[in-house]
């Protein structure tokens, strides 16, 4: 089931919503645990099984190493036992493409947030959750549990035994829902369609048509994943729970290493904690600290996926941090704002062709387009097309990647005098959503097949 | 038998459930529980449309320049009238591997179908710009339809 579905908005939600808010409170997170194992086996009814495996055999690892609080050597190969079964789960379904598995959804990052969960624990920052229902809970939760965010368990505990629903807090929760909604519904997939449209001819595109695609990609995946974000946090808080952001307008970025502060917060933090610290960070010298830089979006690229794109990808973030880092740094604090902005635009974009092209060459030959000119010249009848006939929808996409957008909207929600009219605004909002869901095709969150 | 043993006794039964489970994914290959004459079966069953045949055993290889021995089954329907762009393509793969090339030829008869239809019939040249391809482990589908959109529902629904 997806979060912009028809039978998710009037059948899930109500019901799950009617018995959250009218059973008695200690119910709660029996409710939230049964709606999110039904949600997961409404598209996964094989998979639902993996998932409850992994989450007991998680649940069964954090009891047995409290037990054995007293014994280091215990718990270390306690450990090393839980990291070897959950990323060769991983390996299996995601890696080993002979074995021809499909992808259980969601594995990636429920399996992450078991592994910040078991890690967290052997460092001793948290204690075993002793109620398998709290503990289940955690994994499954449906708001962030096939796309993110990856939601660390230290973040929750405390959630997960107590937490309270405002009036205001539910509220706001709706209005990032319905941002999230439209991001997804209004502009990822009108931009998603143009892409499709252009790439569907990628024998021979011209110049300015590849950039075109490029740009539709760029933004496709940005409301794609940030409105399941923004639903998933806005659902959090629905029932209480408060999620971390997961992005901070990105696309305002002015280097790479700011553009990875904003984008995919989440699991940029995973592996900033869970491996490039462990692995030493910046504190053993600079050979090191590259090193680690290599080891850390290496694995960041093929997190997204066993191709050789995705790899390269990773490493390709990893030169341009390492060469800001050590050389760039000064230069580009020199340039005006504008062209520092452009330079991390136009490496992002570079980025993308890598993350939707099917294979490594595949991503050269349409980089190729874009930087030369081919048999299909400058430009040809499909630049015009995909530019002039959705040019309301450029404008909006850009508008609300800008921190203008931003602004308006927490203007918006703050206005106390006629906040009718922004409810209307948000209702319309969701009405448009709506429309559009009515007459959509097939169209999954892209995060989905990571 | 203490606490700390039991549950490190109830971690190891799950691993061993969790390592049955996989392998027997992995021998009964998850993504393909149904096999394509089940898939094909039920799409030929719910796309009975008057304005589809099915295409002649070597239409695979003269329109999209595969050869149907490749794979594992192909089913391909193509529009009766001349004047229509209409088409469904479903095919399973032998192996994943052989995906990139499948996308391109699709992709490749997209791209002429839409050149052949822009100048006289912009409507036919919609609907193959709506085209909808997915693809699901070994499955490839295609559809160029006016109603592509339950058409993609009904082949997902299939799997």
């Amino acid at each position: 089931m997806v979060f912009s579905s028809l039978t998710f908005l009037f059948v899930f939600l109500p019901v799950v919503f009617a018995a959250y808010f009218l059973l008695p409170k200690s119910f709660r997170n029996y409710v939230l645990l049964a709606a999110s194992v039904f949600f997961y086996a409404w598209g996964e009814p094989v998979y639902i099984i993996l998932m409850v495996l992994s989450l007991l055999f998680n649940y069964f690892v954090g009891r047995e190493m409290e037990e054995k609080d007293d014994n280091p050597a215990a718990r270390k190969k306690c450990l090393l036992f839980a990291l070897a079964v959950n990323l060769g789960l991983l390996a299996v379904f995601k890696y080993c493409t002979f074995l021809h598995l499909s992808l259980p959804i969601g594995i990636s990052f429920y399996t992450f947030q078991a592994l910040s969960y078991v890690i967290d624990l052997y460092i001793g920052k948290i204690r075993a959750q002793k109620s398998l229902t709290a503990f289940a809970l955690y994994i499954c939760m449906f708001p962030q549990l096939i796309a993110g965010p990856i939601v660390r368990y230290i973040d929750v505990e405390k959630q997960l035994k107590n937490r309270t629903v405002t009036l205001a807090s539910f509220g706001s929760g709706v209005r990032l829902f319905l941002v999230g909604l439209g991001k997804k519904v209004l502009l990822a997939n009108a931009v998603g369609a143009v892409f499709a449209l252009i790439t569907g001819r990628a024998a021979s595109i011209a110049t300015l048509t590849a950039w075109v695609g490029a740009i539709a990609y760029m933004l496709q995946i940005y409301f794609d994943f940030s409105g399941y974000s923004d639903m998933a946090i806005g659902l959090g808080r629905m029932f209480g729970f408060k999620f971390n952001t997961n992005f901070e307008l990105p696309y305002t970025a002015v280097t790479i290493t700011d553009f990875w502060h904003r984008w995919h917060i989440s699991l940029s933090t995973w592996f900033r904690e869970y491996v490039y610290i462990p692995l030493g960070g910046n504190r053993k010298g600079v050979p090191r600290q590259i090193l680690n830089l290599l080891i850390v979006w290496g694995l960041t690229g093929i997190w997204h996926g066993a191709g050789l794109n995705f790899l390269f990808w990773g490493l390709y973030y990893a030169g341009f941090l390492i060469l800001e880092k050590f050389v760039l740094a000064r230069f580009l604090e020199k340039l005006p704002a504008l062209l520092r902005h452009l330079y991390a635009l136009l490496i992002v974009l570079v980025g993308w062709v890598f993350f939707f092209s099917e294979s490594l060459s595949g991503a050269f030959t349409y980089l190729k387009s874009m930087f030369t000119v081919g048999a299909s010249g400058f430009a040809d009848a499909l630049t015009g097309s995909s530019v002039f006939y959705h040019w309301l929808l450029w404008i909006a996409a850009v508008f609300a990647c800008t921190t203008a957008a931003r602004s308006l909207r927490k203007r918006l929600d703050k206005t106390r005098r006629r906040a009718w009219i922004v409810n209307i605004l948000y209702l319309v909002l969701f009405f448009l959503c709506i429309a559009s869901l009515i007459t959509e095709s097939y169209n999954p969150f892209l995060y989905f097949r990571f | 038998m203490n606490n700390g043993s039991r549950f490190t006794t109830a971690k190891y039964i799950v691993t061993a459930i969790l390592v049955v489970f996989v392998l027997v994914m992995a021998v009964s290959g998850r993504e393909s529980t149904k096999s394509f004459s089940e898939i094909a079966q039920a799409l030929e069953a719910r796309t009975n449309s008057a304005s589809l045949q099915t295409a002649a055993s070597g239409d695979l290889k003269r329109l999209y320049g595969l050869d149907p021995a490749d794979y594992e089954g192909v089913l391909l329907k193509t529009a009766v009238s001349g004047m229509s762009a209409e088409e469904l393509l479903f095919i399973t793969l032998k192996d994943k591997s052989q995906l990139p090339a499948v996308e391109s030829a699709i992709n490749q008869r997209l791209a002429e179908r839409s050149s052949i239809f822009e100048g006289y019939a912009p409507e036919q040249a919609r609907l193959v710009e709506d085209a909808r391809i997915i693809t699901r482990g070994r499955q490839v589908f295609l559809v160029i339809s006016a109603d592509a959109d339950n058409l993609s529902r009904l082949f997902l629904s299939s799997l």
